[in-house]
């Protein structure tokens, strides 16, 4: 599923919002990397804070009691909104 | 990478699979830190001439024009029928009947059965699924039933559009009322004021008719949210002048900030185009602009930075600020002796309060300000 930038996605329930695509570093399962970013907020179904992420290609993150990768962050064009790509693991 | 420094909501609550019900936080935010594109809604609106107050409305009426009576036949019936029987019958001609005025076509936006697309460029599975509710209910925090609290965005780029229903809300509930009509049929109509065609400076009071269907996805509402619950359903204000706006407009995905061709809600909702405020003023005169503005009962938002006003040092400071950049807030609240101001995110979280007014200024880029 793909989330636009400054846009609230819900997910079984929870709230993931993604913010400020820009290069930076960020984890994944093999490592701290460097590439494209975005920071993801996650509120469960009360919505509880539960955490935001900051990350990139190859990401993981679990929502819902779900793990979720980030297949892809992706810049705008110029002053446009970005998107991140989430697929379930 | 930002705090998430929020008090978890004071609201009990699971929400429903569909509809879902609002979000437990309209959150109390928490003090301190913590917060479509807004450049390109800005972009859509074109500067103004001073605000002509004239409101033209939806219709005209036109002068009763008294029709005459028609003067009644006099004489003695009887003679007359005796006159007729004497003399050969003349043909009657056939009455024609008179030619029936085809009814006038109803306009698409007053057709509740005409839903714009719900689809957009990251929704595009959406589809109508009803939402059976009430326009506005008081919930638990509310100020008023119709209240920022009751504001979610969904996944739509409209943050400009939901941002500017919360701050008006805050300042001018009222206002936001009087646009909504329950129409008792499970049809709202919805008035905003658009822009005329011919003067686009000038604005028309031009009712919506829309149905209790929305936009769904993955199992819940895709786009705004519902508010409050109610007894009789949740609260949907925010969604029907959504969906009004986006029949307006053609589609949802038309609505988006990098899309559409009217940003100004506040202008929508009043009548009147906004106004701005310009962020470069001195702190302490921007604090007391802000301050007025609210004590006047004036809405206003803010449109943070994006990534062509933002280098990416400032980028950095803004995401560890937790500054949402290309994002647009609700003014809440100014504190003039601590220098702070109040802002609300229109995701529902992630606020801003007790916002420094040097960090306003600094990742912030425009201010507009309702009409009284």
């Amino acid at each position: 599923m793909r989330i636009e930038e400054t846009t609230v996605a819900t997910i079984q329930g929870w709230k993931v919002t993604v913010a400020n695509i820009l290069p930076g570093k960020f984890r994944t399962p093999t490592g701290e990397q460097q590439g494209l970013t975005a920071v993801l907020g996650r509120y469960d179904q009360a919505n509880r804070d539960q955490g935001e992420l900051t990350v990139g290609a190859g990401s993981e993150l679990t929502v819902a009691g779900q793990l979720w990768t980030v297949v892809a962050v992706v810049a705008g064009k110029g002053a446009e909104n970005g998107h991140v790509e989430l697929a379930t693991k | 990478m930002p705090s998430a420094a929020h008090k978890p909501a004071a609201k009990p609550a699971a929400k429903p699979a569909a509809p879902q019900a609002k979000s437990p936080a309209a959150q109390k935010p928490a003090a301190g830190k913590v917060a479509g594109t807004y450049a390109a809604a800005k972009a859509a609106l074109k500067p103004a001439p001073v605000a002509d107050p004239t409101l033209r409305p939806g219709g005209y009426s036109e002068p009763g024009n008294k029709k005459k009576k028609k003067q009644g036949q006099g004489g003695n019936q009887n003679q007359q029928q005796n006159q007729q029987q004497a003399q050969p019958a003349a043909p009657v001609a056939k009455p024609v009947a008179p030619a029936t005025k085809p009814a006038a076509p109803v306009s698409k936006l007053q057709d509740p059965a005409h839903n714009p697309d719900p689809t957009n460029e990251y929704a595009p599975n959406a589809a109508y699924g009803a939402v059976a509710g009430t326009v506005a209910v008081k919930g638990e925090g509310d100020a008023h039933e119709i209240d920022p609290n009751d504001v979610e965005q969904g996944a739509l780029g409209d943050c400009y559009f939901v941002a500017q229903l919360a701050s008006q809300a805050k300042t001018n509930p009222g206002r936001i009322k009087d646009l909504i009509k329950d129409n008792g049929n499970g049809t709202f109509t919805v008035t905003l004021h658009l822009k005329d065609a011919a003067q686009p400076w000038k604005r028309v009071a031009t009712p919506i008719v829309v149905d209790g269907q929305f936009p769904q996805k993955d199992g819940g509402v895709a786009y705004a949210k519902p508010g409050d619950r109610g007894s009789t359903g949740p609260e949907l204000w925010v969604m029907l002048i959504e969906k009004a706006f986006a029949k307006h407009s053609g589609s949802y995905e038309l609505i988006r900030g990098s899309k559409t061709k009217d940003g100004d809600v506040f202008g929508m909702m009043s009548g009147t185009n906004s106004g701005t405020i310009s962020l470069g003023m001195g702190a302490d005169v921007l604090l007391q602009r802000l301050s007025a503005a609210l004590a006047n009962g004036q809405a206003v938002s803010f449109g943070a930075k994006n990534k062509n006003t933002a280098d990416e040092a400032l980028q950095n400071e803004a995401k560890t600020a937790g500054v949402v950049l290309n994002h647009a807030y609700s003014l809440l609240g100014v504190d003039a002796k601590q220098r702070t101001v109040d802002l609300r995110n229109p995701w529902g979280v992630r606020h801003l309060m007790a916002f420094s007014v040097d960090n306003l200024k600094k990742f912030y880029d425009s201010c507009d300000v309702a009409a009284k």
